[in-house]
């Protein structure tokens, strides 16, 4: 391992050049509320949030925190109620190919064989035919799948079926990717393989990621930053840069492990006014682990 | 195996009720009359008074009927069905067509394929626009709903005095039955489709109508097929009240004709014919749909 | 996709060609006379069969249709002709579907009758008892006919209104005491009824009902001499199923159309009493009295106002043109 300081400074100056860049995504005081009986309920409030090109961003935050309504409402899968969003400088009004999405649920077309799925959104771009399959031919061989292009998404097992995702989110060749929670039900053998696979496409081409995860330690081992959001109103708490250059890293390097005690920080203060706000009155049978240290 | 003797069971019960002297057998079919005056050779007769008046004869020393149990005549035997069925499959060459099981079965077929048809045609897009854009939905369907109950039947005369006497307002009345269920059902199972496919392909780059082309409608084909499947059992429950409507003809001109003279061996022989053509087609359109959707692996 | 097409074009073709007849009734087109299953109407079939409507010089297209169904059709106006009892000629008429009885066919001669429960011997043994037939039909106009020749009130028997197809087993039921019905209902409710006995029928009352050939007056004043070659056809039917030599053979083109064995059509024949030319001209006199098609019809016109079939009595000489019958 080489010199702690030296990787210090390396990510320092990776930092810098990217707060130079132009930001792809900005995020200006975001709301979103939603009607919640007769009144609404804020989920997102006052969310500010830049992220440069070619920029990898994790969003952590307990459950409930609107990280899910944050990356959908970017997508433009939904609608704000305040705020703006700029991809590139000019706002966003619904879903856009600048902006692709790779899902927690794979949401292949089971109709499609796999160059189908790749293909699919090639054609909605109306590119003829052929060239709309070379190109997804090639996506495929960029995550590995190229032999798999005429089977149907149920002969692919989750990690597979999870890669011609992002080869058919990647082919439409967007500006931004945004993943939502995508390796969470992937076992964790399988999560760890598809964490090196991303990194390694991410590296390979110029694409911008903004990464859902509820898992801390993928949040560190794959981002430059890690936004914090604060559940009931989703705000930003923290934007936080990762110690380590991209890549292989190690979670047990001093740097990280104070990364990692720092975020879970964040978010244990977050859970204990959640459950100190859902339980006003403390009843009394609770008292006694508390008592016993145990919780 | 469970399948074949889900059928093996009904034939047994219909059979012991048909062949065993003392299961139901409500009736004597009178063999000879004897002295008494009312009876006579091939007429049936409830037990009890068939009983009384055996039991008069005997004491007042005349010679007392004679019968064997028999059911009601709106019961035949299996062997009675299956000799009308080879009636029906070699009809003697002078009948008139009407009578021929085969060219009325055929003639009903056509009814049921244009009427399906037509009605599928404009049901089954207007279905899948309804249940893609709620505006579509929330412009045709309440008064869908309202239609689907108003009796298909009922439309009888009216659909003779627009469309004339022969097959134009049986169909008609077959697609007024179909139509507006169909509209429904297909836009609930469009309403199905997995949300986050249509999410996954706008954020691709599908908008609208090519949403619903290229998303919507594959998707929902496997269900669509099946929703058909059962549509078109539908239409052949409305087949019976359409052929009542103008010229007599077809599968229920057989039926009714024949129950009219009391040959109801030749009806259950007509009901099973049409109970086997409507199974097999049913069969050999599920098995055609595995064949179609091999991805849907649920599809039966 | 292309062949989808070609389905659609296909289909579209199909749909005018259905819709085509439909359109209006031209001069050269053929009568349209819609016929059901009677055996009065079902003997234009020996006519039908042997061409004698080509032989008399007039092209007539016979439709078989369920009786209702004919009504509804000629209602509609598709068709130009419909054999029908001249009761429901008037019911017709009331509702707006007026046409012309310009010829006879038969009067129901015993095919029509009030059959009583092993037990009940004449129709002053139903006082107080329940009935069951169609009400406002034939049987109806029949029962109610019986009970004024043995002295009694509509009030004294109480109808209720079953399907004439479901009589059978309505007659057996212990709460019903007799029920209207005609054959070859009547027959199988007899046969499944042991003691059952017709307590009155059509034969009782000759020319109670009248079948007859309701045309079109618009028809019947554009076309009346191809009207009167139809007449001369029936006179050469009625001559051949009366005739012993060819009953037989006339017999066998009805059962055939019926669907039933010729033995088993003999028996329904018997209960039709078919109205040759010479006959039908005598019916055709304006008189009072079943013997007359006017007097019958009032009659029935009477009934069917009281039954509430209709509100306003019907002027029953609108009704009747005795041009070419009653020649």
């Amino acid at each position: 391992m080489s010199d702690p300081s030296a990787i210090e400074h390396q990510v320092a100056a990776r930092l810098d050049r990217l707060n130079a860049r132009e930001a792809i995504l900005d995020v200006r005081g975001l709301v979103k509320t939603v009607p919640h009986g007769t009144s609404e309920r804020t989920i997102l409030n006052n969310v500010h949030l830049k992220v440069r090109r070619r920029e990898f961003l994790c969003v952590v935050g307990p459950s409930g925190c609107g990280k899910s309504t944050l990356i959908r409402t970017i997508a433009g899968l939904e609608e704000a109620q305040g705020g703006d969003i700029l991809v590139d400088g000019k706002p966003v009004h619904g879903p856009g190919p600048d902006r692709a999405m790779v899902f927690q649920g794979y949401t292949l077309f089971p109709w499609l064989t796999v160059l189908g799925n790749v293909m699919f959104g090639l054609q909605m771009a109306n590119k003829p035919k052929d060239e709309a399959a070379r190109e997804a031919r090639q996506w495929l061989d960029l995550v590995g799948l190229e032999p798999y292009a005429d089977a149907y998404p149920h002969h692919l097992s989750g990690g597979m079926k999870q890669r011609v995702a992002i080869a058919r989110a990647l082919a439409i060749q967007p500006r931004i990717l945004l993943m939502d929670e995508p390796f969470s039900a992937l076992d964790a053998r399988t999560r760890a393989r598809m964490q090196a696979y991303l990194i390694d496409i991410w590296r390979k081409i110029d694409v911008t990621i903004v990464f859902i995860t509820h898992d801390l330690d993928e949040a560190l081992l794959l981002a430059d930053r890690v936004l914090v959001l604060k559940t009931n109103p989703g705000e930003v708490v923290e934007l936080m840069d990762v110690p380590a250059l991209p890549g292989a890293r190690d979670l047990d390097s001093p740097a990280l492990k104070a990364a990692l005690i720092r975020l879970e920080g964040f978010i244990h203060a977050q859970e204990q006014a959640q459950a100190a706000e859902d339980e006003p009155v403390t009843p009394i049978v609770r008292l006694a682990p508390i008592k016993d240290g145990i919780d | 195996m469970l399948g074949v003797l889900s059928f093996i069971l009904p034939l047994t019960l219909w059979s012991a009720i048909s062949y065993a002297p003392f299961l139901w057998h409500p009736l004597v079919e009178i063999t000879d009359p004897g002295d008494v005056s009312y009876f006579s050779a091939g007429m049936r007769a409830p037990a009890d008074a068939f009983a009384e008046e055996v039991e008069a004869m005997t004491a007042a020393g005349q010679a007392p009927p004679r019968g064997v149990p028999a059911n009601p005549v709106y019961l035949p035997a299996p062997h009675e069905v299956a000799i009308a069925l080879w009636h029906a499959a070699t009809p003697a060459a002078d009948a008139r067509e009407e009578f021929r099981l085969s060219s009325s079965l055929w003639h009903s077929i056509q009814i049921i394929f244009w009427a399906f048809l037509i009605s599928s045609a404009v049901g089954v897009p207007l279905g899948i626009l309804c249940g893609s854009f709620s505006a579509v939905g929330r412009l045709t369907e309440p008064f869908i709903e309202f239609f689907r109950y108003l009796p298909a039947p009922a439309f009888g005369a009216l659909a003779v005095a627009v469309l004339g006497i022969y097959d134009a307002p049986k169909i008609a009345i077959v697609v007024i039955g179909t139509f507006f269920q169909q509209v429904l059902i297909i836009a609930t199972t469009t309403r199905r489709v997995e949300y986050a496919l249509l999410e996954a392909a706008q954020t691709l780059g599908a908008r609208n109508l090519k949403l619903v082309r290229r998303v919507v409608v594959p998707a929902i084909l496997p269900d669509l097929y099946n929703d058909q499947r059962i549509l078109l059992g539908w239409a052949w429950t409305y087949l019976i009240v359409a052929e009542l409507v103008g010229t007599s003809s077809g599968i229920t001109f057989f039926i009714t004709q024949q129950a009219r003279y009391q040959h109801f061996e030749n009806v259950y022989a007509a009901i099973l014919v049409l109970g086997i053509v409507g199974f097999g087609s049913d069969l050999l359109l599920a098995w055609l749909g595995r064949w179609l959707f091999p991805w849907k692996r649920t599809s039966a | 996709m292309r062949s989808f097409r070609k389905f659609i074009g296909a289909a579209a073709l199909a749909l005018a060609a259905f819709a085509a007849p439909a359109s209006s009734t031209l001069a050269a087109e053929p009568l349209k006379v819609g016929y059901s299953d009677w055996p009065g109407w079902v003997a234009w079939q020996v006519a039908i069969d042997k061409g004698w409507f080509k032989e008399a010089g007039v092209d007539v297209q016979f439709e078989w249709f369920d009786y209702s169904a004919s009504m509804e059709a000629f209602g509609a106006g598709k068709i130009d002709a419909v054999t029908v009892t001249n009761g429901d000629t008037l019911v017709m008429g009331s509702s707006g579907s007026k046409g012309v009885m310009v010829m006879l066919t038969d009067y129901s001669n015993g095919n029509d009758m009030i059959i009583g429960k092993s037990g009940v011997k004449k129709l002053a043994d139903l006082k107080g008892k329940k009935i069951g037939l169609e009400s406002g039909l034939v049987e109806h106009l029949l029962l109610l006919n019986g009970l004024k020749k043995a002295n009694m009130k509509d009030t004294d028997v109480e109808i209720v209104n079953v399907k004439t197809n479901d009589t059978p087993q309505v007659l057996g039921d212990a709460a019903i005491s007799a029920v209207g019905a005609w054959q070859p209902v009547a027959g199988q409710a007899m046969k499944g009824s042991p003691g059952a006995r017709p307590l009155y029928t059509s034969a009782d009352q000759p020319g109670l009902i009248y079948d007859v050939v309701t045309v079109s007056p618009t028809s019947f004043a554009s076309r009346k001499d191809d009207w009167a070659k139809m007449l001369k056809v029936w006179d050469r039917v009625v001559a051949y199923i009366d005739d012993p030599k060819t009953q037989p053979d006339a017999v066998k083109i009805m059962a055939a159309r019926s669907g039933v064995p010729p033995e088993e059509y003999v028996r329904y024949l018997k209960g039709t009493k078919l109205l040759s030319a010479v006959e039908g001209a005598k019916v055709f006199k304006d008189a009072e009295g079943f013997g007359s098609l006017y007097g019958s019809s009032r009659y029935a016109d009477d009934f069917n106002v009281k039954a509430g079939v209709y509100k306003d009595a019907q002027d029953v000489k609108a009704y009747i043109d005795p041009s070419i019958a009653a020649k």
